[in-house]
């Protein structure tokens, strides 16, 4: 095959590569992936930003006001439904003594638009009451509710058909048997047994689950498959590719599409079965029901770790100092015993303003147990600890969020400005001198001032004008490397070889542009938990009850709440450190072996 | 300088003729960046380069002999000239100054260039087989298995086994790197290849390597070489024809020989005997040149040598010399002494 | 301004019986230690440089030849590097051993090295003119207005036109052969007794080249002052060197006069060498190679360290390393490290 002549060209190249003898190439994550794992003060970044941001994803289930699992008797919304049935059923004999013409006729503006509509409304809203009434019904007590439902349809079914007696005389008998269930059904209370009434039996449901939509699901499943990264992935390495590091590094792609596929299929089926929704800032009721007694529960409700909700006020307790200290320890009149909330007595007549005693609800740790408030409450006795790990969502999410926008914009721009020059260049320098010129933090500022919260939620306004106002350092540094890299040689090369622009800027010069950007990115994301903490601490952020780190140090300006202010900074620092931590790392580790 | 008459090139038209090529860069400054003056880099060269041909284009650094090299390429837009490309010799030659990018296209897979940094000419992200292959894949020759056996093929002409296309650049020397530019220079099937100093920044026994190899190929593929290079030895070891350039001018032309032998101009007479020789017992006659290059934004009137020229007249000032035949059209430079 | 200038190499042998040693290297090593391993840059590297001569260090990329220079004037990075063996013996003093505070009192004084980028070798923010006095104030203790006439002086000497004008300029002012020429006169400033010359002319035109090349063999014959000149041109040995130590992976492999060298080369790197020069070939005729590349400093073979690239290594070449033998002694003694050396011969 080979003709002499190559025979006699070809150099018998010395075995020993340049760079040692091993068969397999290193690209250029191999030598960044290496660089950073010599790094200790990166291993440790990441590691604790991992645990902050598990923290914020999993803050759902740590931090919660609504049980995971309760099985009990609802006595309240058993007694609500029975209440409203007649009401239901009689509106519903109402509307079948009507034709179809006189109820458009009479009807109100904001009411359904046909008869038909109308009856299935109304049929909806019996099924619903029958339902909740069948869940705390034991079996053999469910019959009449079934009778009850098939009257119901039967008369929609005659209305229909257009059987109008029929479907009147239907009707008015829905409406007698609901008046007899009221009495039939009524519960037995389990305090006044000899009032009698029906036994009622306990339902499983999983309040905290139903709180937690999809979107939530997702990051979690997520999160979990990069928490377990070392783990799985050795397995991956070692039992299904063999240790291969060719076809480890073809696998790199499928994986991080696997993590993401595994997430979006996970959050797909908990939006089919559970169907959750998002947690809404309003007060869970069950804490409050369960102690008084309404949601009577048949085993033990399981709880979160930290049974508190972020919006959950205990006005009596408000700004009381981490329970753990000795100078939170409240006596059984609601007093504070020492410290500087102690009251004095009034040094003329010794009177000592009264207190209300504080009110353990179902779940809590005791008064005075140290676990009960880790650091304090705030003006509303809410839990400041719960209200940090709920409000790092939403620092966490904004420095992310709007260091990935803001490098995607730069990148953008940059690239066009770096390859093209000419006016494009110009033009986007000059824009760039513009913005740069105004001072950033201001200009957020305003922008926030202006914006309505109702209109915009805040986390996306914020975002979106920090982006807007920061992609110009990112822009810079990618047409620096445009500039730098268009007159390289193997660019040149791609001309010579007749490519395209696109091709040449995509495959060839972006990639080893991107090495100063990314160390960027992780400054920016710390700069933007920063800006967003500024922004929100000023009052122009996050508005309440929503919280972020930052305004959570705007709750009180008063030295002695102390906790109010540490807190929060120390988890600020915290972050913004091993953000720096990581970047530095980043950037020691881009290997110029693989520069140009 | 008309180099119709030049080409020593062996079968008939000469594959590339340049005429009047110029480039001038403008300066720009202020805000607006309005034109202050311009860097005559080329200034009117003519050149001809035949099949199967080296020729070597001479100069110390700031002569415009790499910007002549790109210019022909049009990697860098020449502002004036024209160069016809005739690739066979029965049909009419195309300027290949006069196209647009677009009809330009095809014939890149003629033309190509290889460089002199071999740290900067690979994309050090991709692989010494993609970086080769790529060309081939761009413009649909090959793909599959066949692609695979085009680049085993190529990496084994440049004398570099298969095994390496899975490796990524910084694992190689610089002659390695080198031979894979080339190999990537070849894999269109070239007419014509501009060596842009492609063996200036490698060491002596590596230069040596690549040299031979570029002969090799030249014999096998029936290359022609626009070989721009500073250093003399090995111009005169590959080249066939010699063009000397000073400020943007090409003062000399000959064949090999000629120049060695009989170098005319004053400029390549002092640049001959400045070379180094390997030979300590030698008696050195060293021309010195006074001073510094001028520069290209302002060169001296007349000839541009002039200001540095041991043997300049009063009449050098007035009026650049024509070039003049010194011989049977294989020998011309243009001074006035002549 | 129209000269043509005659002439011949001085031959070494006339000056040999007056020269006594300047600078004595004995086994020199300097290696780098890093994460990779340890690079073992110079690794037993003995020579002997004499008074008044011009001595080549000639070698290609990665041969050590810099870091010998760097070792010698004790500017070697630490870490990562470090003066493992060997002994510096200047005058007398071992170098290797000497204090910083000694070290800093020969530097720019005794023992001066100028460098290949005179781009970046010259402070861009400082003229020219304080760059050469600041040498001169600190070695030589003289006062400022001293100081500056014996710059214009230095300026002068290496042939810069008008100096008055010149020594007040920036270095961004100057053409890199003028700058070269400045970098010559800061070095040559205290009169040292020996210049390294790290390729001095590597960055420059021919034309300059031989300018800067000329200049400092003047200066030397004018001086009586001793230099170390490293290239990896063979030209330019053949040109200004009196002796020559040909390098390879850390080691000199031959040490000769230049023209016993030249004329007849004994080890076979150093044949291989010329083979490949374009110039010792005829044309039509094709150049020799030396097939593969120079290894890394963190894997050199066992035993010779040419042996991978030798047409005539045995498996002796693989056990032992070859000393230095010495093959004749006329002319300061001519030396290669080689076990075959009569089939090298042949070559």
């Amino acid at each position: 095959m080979t003709d002499p002549g190559v025979a006699r060209r070809a150099i018998p190249v010395s075995d020993e590569w340049a760079s040692g003898a091993d068969s397999y190439s290193k690209d250029y994550w191999d030598l960044v992936f290496e660089q950073l794992a010599r790094r200790r003060l990166f291993k440790v970044g990441l590691a604790v930003l991992a645990l902050l941001y598990a923290t914020a994803i999993y803050a759902p289930l740590i931090a919660n006001d609504r049980p995971f699992v309760l099985e009990a008797i609802d006595y309240r919304s058993y007694k609500a439904a029975l209440r409203s049935l007649s009401p239901v059923s009689a509106s519903l004999a109402g509307l079948l003594e009507r034709t179809p013409q006189e109820y458009a006729q009479s009807r109100r503006p904001d009411s359904p638009a046909t008869l038909r509509d109308a009856l299935e409304l109304e049929r909806q809203a019996a099924a619903g009451r029958v339902q909740t009434l069948g869940t705390y019904l034991p079996a053999e007590s469910r019959a009449p509710l079934v009778e009850l439902m098939e009257l119901v349809d039967d008369a929609l079914a005659a209305r229909a058909a257009g059987e109008a007696e029929d479907a009147v005389r239907l009707g008015d008998e829905a409406r007698e048997r609901t008046r007899a269930l009221r009495t039939d059904l009524k519960p037995l209370d389990p305090l006044k047994p000899e009032q009698g009434g029906l036994a009622l039996v306990g339902a499983k449901s999983f309040p905290l689950l139903d709180a937690i939509s999809h979107w939530e699901v997702f990051f979690m499943v997520l999160w979990a498959a990069v928490l377990t990264w070392p783990l799985w992935n050795r397995l991956i390495n070692r039992r299904l590719l063999g240790g291969d590091r060719e076809r480890i590094r073809r696998w790199r792609r499928r994986k991080l599409v696997g993590v993401l596929g595994l997430s979006a299929l996970g959050a797909t089926v908990w939006s089919a079965t559970v169907g959750g929704q998002s947690a809404t800032f309003d007060v869970a009721p069950f804490k409050g029901a369960l102690t008084s007694g309404e949601i009577a529960p048949t085993s033990e409700p399981v709880f979160a770790l930290l049974p508190f909700g972020y919006a959950e006020t205990h006005l009596t307790e408000n700004f009381r100092p981490p329970t753990w200290r000795r100078d939170a320890r409240l006596d059984d009149d609601g007093h504070y015993v020492s410290g500087f909330r102690r009251p004095k007595a009034d040094p003329v007549t010794g009177y000592v303003p009264p207190a209300t005693p504080v009110e353990v609800r179902q779940a809590e740790p005791g008064v005075n147990s140290p676990w009960r408030h880790l650091a304090g409450t705030d003006e509303l006795g809410r839990d400041f600890f719960v209200r940090m790990i709920w409000g790092g969502r939403v620092s966490l999410a904004v420095g992310i969020l709007s260091a990935v926008l803001l490098t995607l914009i730069g990148v953008v721009v940059g690239s066009l400005a770096g390859y093209f020059g000419g006016w494009v260049d110009m033009l986007v320098m000059r824009v760039i001198e513009i913005l740069q010129s105004i001072p950033a933090f201001f200009l957020i500022l305003m922008t926030m001032a202006f914006t309505d919260p109702n209109v915009v939620p805040p986390i996306i306004a914020i975002v979106v004008v920090i982006a807007l106002i920061r992609w110009t350092g990112a822009a810079r540094l990618v047409r620096g490397e445009f500039l730098r890299l268009r007159e390289q040689e193997f660019v040149i090369s791609s001309r010579a070889l007749g490519f395209s622009s696109l091709r040449t800027i995509f495959r060839h010069i972006l990639p080893n542009a991107m090495s100063p950007v990314l160390v960027n990115a992780a400054f920016d994301v710390a700069a933007g938990i920063l800006i967003e903490s500024a922004v929100s601490y000023l009052g122009f952020g996050i508005q309440h009850p929503g919280a972020s780190w930052g305004s959570l140090v705007n709750e009180s300006k008063s030295a002695d709440h102390w906790w109010i202010q540490v807190f929060p900074g120390v988890l600020i620092f915290l972050t913004v450190t091993c953000y720096n931590l990581v970047g530095d790392a980043v950037r020691d580790a881009l290997d110029p072996k693989m520069k140009v | 300088m008309s180099a119709t008459a030049q080409t020593g090139g062996r079968d008939g038209a000469p594959l590339i003729e340049v005429e009047g090529l110029v480039k001038h860069f403008p300066i720009r400054k202020g805000v607006f960046s309005r034109r202050a003056g311009e860097v005559k880099a080329v200034d009117g060269i003519d050149l001809a380069v035949g099949r199967r041909e080296t020729v070597a284009l001479v100069g110390e650094s700031g002569c415009g002999k790499t910007t002549a090299g790109r210019a022909i390429l049009r990697l860098i837009e020449p502002t004036a000239g024209s160069a016809r490309y005739r690739p066979d010799q029965g049909r009419p030659a195309i300027d290949l100054l006069a196209l647009s990018q677009r009809e330009l296209r095809p014939y890149r897979r003629d033309l190509q260039i290889i460089f002199q940094d071999p740290f900067a000419s690979l994309n050090p992200r991709i692989t010494v087989g993609n970086t080769i292959s790529e060309a081939l894949v761009v413009h649909r020759v090959a793909k599959g298995a066949d692609l695979r056996e085009r680049v085993d093929s190529l990496l084994e002409k440049v004398g570099m086994r298969p095994e390496v296309a899975n490796r990524f650049p910084h694992e190689f020397s610089g002659g390695q790197r080198q031979r894979i530019g080339i190999a990537r220079a070849l894999a269109l099937h070239p007419k014509f290849i501009v060596c842009d100093e492609a063996v200036s920044a490698l060491d002596v026994s590596i230069q040596a390597q690549i040299i031979n190899l570029l002969k090799d190929l030249q014999a096998e593929l029936g290359l022609s070489y626009l070989f721009i290079a500073h250093d003399l030895s090995v111009v005169k070891y590959l080249s066939d024809r010699i063009a000397v350039m000073y400020l943007g001018r090409i003062v000399e032309t000959g064949t090999t020989r000629e120049i060695f032998a009989h170098p005319a101009h004053p400029y390549t007479k002092a640049l001959l005997s400045a070379v180094p020789r390997p030979d300590p017992t030698r008696k050195r006659i060293r021309i010195p040149l006074e001073g510094d290059v001028p520069s290209p934004i302002d060169p001296p009137s007349g000839c541009h040598f002039r200001t540095r020229c041991p043997v300049a007249e009063p009449r050098c000032k007035e009026s650049y010399p024509a070039a003049r035949d010194l011989g049977g059209g294989i020998h011309s430079a243009a001074c006035h002494l002549l | 301004m129209s000269s043509e200038l005659q002439s011949a190499h001085p031959s070494a042998t006339a000056r040999r019986a007056n020269e006594r040693p300047l600078l004595e290297i004995r086994d020199l090593a300097t290696h780098f230690f890093s994460e990779e391993g340890v690079a073992r840059a110079v690794d037993g590297v003995s020579f002997t440089l004499y008074e008044g001569e011009t001595l080549g260090l000639v070698g290609e990329s990665g041969c050590g030849k810099s870091v010998t220079a760097l070792s010698v004037m004790r500017l070697i990075p630490d870490p990562p590097g470090r003066i493992v063996a060997g002994r510096i013996l200047f005058q007398g003093e071992d170098l290797a051993r000497a204090s910083q505070a000694d070290m800093r009192r020969i530097r720019g004084n005794e023992i001066s090295m100028i460098f290949q980028e005179p781009m970046t070798a010259l402070n861009p923010v400082y003229t020219v003119g304080d760059q050469i006095q600041e040498a001169i104030v600190l070695h030589q203790g003289l006062a400022a207005s001293a100081a500056r006439e014996r710059s214009l002086s230095m300026l002068e000497k290496v042939g810069i036109p008008s100096p008055d004008a010149r020594i007040d300029e920036y270095p961004h002012q100057m053409s890199g052969g003028m700058r070269q020429r400045v970098m010559i006169a800061m070095a040559m400033s205290c009169d040292p007794r020996l210049l390294i010359a790290d390729e001095p002319s590597t960055a420059l035109d021919v034309t300059i080249q031989a300018q800067i090349l000329d200049l400092i063999r003047q200066l030397q014959e004018e001086e009586g002052m001793s230099v170390m000149l490293i290239t990896h041109d063979l030209g330019v040995i053949a040109e200004t060197a009196h002796h020559v130590a040909v390098m390879y992976a850390g080691k000199v492999v031959e040490y000769a006069g230049v023209v016993p060298l030249f004329g007849r080369p004994r080890h076979p790197y150093t044949i291989g060498l010329f083979r490949s020069l374009p110039d010792l070939v005829a044309p039509g005729e094709r150049l020799s190679t030396i097939p593969g590349i120079v290894p890394s400093a963190f894997h050199f073979p066992s035993g010779c360290r040419f042996r991978t690239r030798c047409p005539i290594a045995t498996e002796r070449c693989a056990r032992e390393e070859p000393p230095l033998t010495q093959v004749s002694d006329g002319d300061g003694g001519h030396t290669v490290a080689c076990h075959h050396l009569e089939q090298a011969a042949r070559l």
